[in-house]
């Protein structure tokens, strides 16, 4: 067994996740797998979700099973690759997890400075993690990618520590400098890559939330931010919990809405527009910065 | 218990429907449907009218209340109340009890 932190959690995993970091104590989640699956005994995708249960099936990866928060079985299919098998577990299943255990995922990067998050969310292809490497170069240090983990104690939201990789595709390393054969493929059929977080540029623990990001992309060539008042806040959280579908419980959906509630009291909302064409992140990064700044 | 198909009158009494839960934000209640999960923001008179029936409260007495603290005369008040009562009505926001069977 291998024993990580990720999310605020300790894994006990069957399975490596070179990408994840190195917990210990008790674990939270135990990940196991199972006897691999012949090929044959499914070929289609698709998920199922009820209340303490959450199964996915992804062809040619594995079969995936989550229960009350607290198991992972993963029955991978013979002829599946680790880095396959571990997109789908450091995504939607964790994701799923998270839901169980009421804790609010948010389809969004997260970055620190002075102990404060910023979460920066959006769409697919909405630039988020090139938003938040470009931010790296000005002190923003990843917290997390893609998905970030919200919890609400001591009266404040907390952002969690993910962990120290980045995905990003070829044209957004190749915006920020970077050569993208030097990274590898999330998985091999995927041209987009993994791109290591060195430690020293990682955020490695919880903060409390001090500003949130919307980005988007429009026609005009200058980057635009707008602030959304209050209560609006509300529905644009909403709208980027991470597969929402995925919490089935009314208690969690409540859950949900007073930790959104909360998050709209306490930062303040911008929706970042950025040029489609001809905009690089590293621009939108120097736009954005002198915001944040007065928002720590 | 709440019913669509109850007529409202003066002494007809209202409150919050126990199929919700809100939240504050500065000054203006969120609410969310706990069947839909939907969110419905209200407005700052929606937020005044929302605090008022926490508990049960006569339609006479809300409307009362209202035209007292904002400069609108009685007639105005009751109506636009009850145009207020009606949407969260549909929207199971509101319980209606007519307590005195009238």
């Amino acid at each position: 067994m291998f024993l990580y932190r990720v999310f605020g959690l300790t894994l006990a995993s069957e399975l490596a996740c070179p990408e994840l970091r190195e917990g210990q104590g008790a674990p939270d989640v135990s990940c196991v797998c199972q006897r691999a699956r012949p090929e044959t005994s499914a070929r289609t995708s698709g998920f199922d979700a009820v209340p303490g249960h959450f199964e996915l099936q992804v062809p040619r990866v594995a079969r995936f099973v989550v229960s009350n928060g607290r198991t992972i079985i993963i029955e991978p299919h013979s002829d599946a690759d680790e880095d396959s098998i571990r997109l789908f577990l450091l995504g939607t299943v964790i994701g799923a997890l998270l839901h169980q255990r009421g804790v609010l995922p948010l389809h969004g990067s997260a970055v620190c400075k002075d102990d404060r998050s910023v979460l920066i969310l959006g769409s697919s292809g909405a630039g988020k993690s090139s938003l938040a490497a470009a931010l790296g170069r000005h002190g923003w240090r990843l917290q997390s990618d893609d998905i970030s983990a919200l919890r609400l104690d001591d009266g404040q939201v907390w952002c969690e520590a993910g962990f120290p990789r980045q995905k990003m595709w070829p044209d957004s390393l190749k915006m920020l400098g970077e050569n993208p054969d030097h990274y590898s493929r999330v998985r091999p059929t995927l041209e987009k890559r993994n791109m290591a977080v060195a430690s020293w540029e990682f955020h490695d623990a919880r903060a409390p939330i001090c500003a949130i990001v919307a980005l988007s992309g429009h026609r005009d060539h200058a980057p635009r931010l707008a602030a959304v008042e209050g209560p609006r806040r509300m529905a644009v959280l909403k709208r980027q919990t991470f597969r929402a579908q995925l919490s089935t419980r009314l208690q969690m959906q409540v859950r949900h809405f007073r930790m959104i509630g909360a998050l709209a009291s306490q930062a303040p909302l911008w929706r970042l527009q950025r040029p489609r064409a001809g905009g690089s992140p590293l621009s939108l990064a120097e736009f954005l910065v002198p915001h944040l700044e007065g928002a720590v | 218990m709440s019913d669509h198909q109850l007529p409202l009158n003066p002494a007809t009494h209202i409150r919050q429907s126990s199929r919700q839960v809100h939240c504050l934000l500065g000054d203006v209640f969120v609410l969310m449907d706990a069947a839909s999960g939907e969110y419905f923001e209200l407005n700052r008179i929606g937020s005044r009218l929302w605090k008022e029936i926490a508990a049960p409260i006569s339609i006479e007495a809300l409307v009362n209340r209202l035209s007292a603290d904002y400069d609108v005369d009685p007639i105005t008040c009751n109506s636009e109340v009850l145009v207020w009562i009606g949407k969260m009505r549909r929207l199971g926001f509101i319980e209606v009890e007519d307590v005195f069977g009238d």
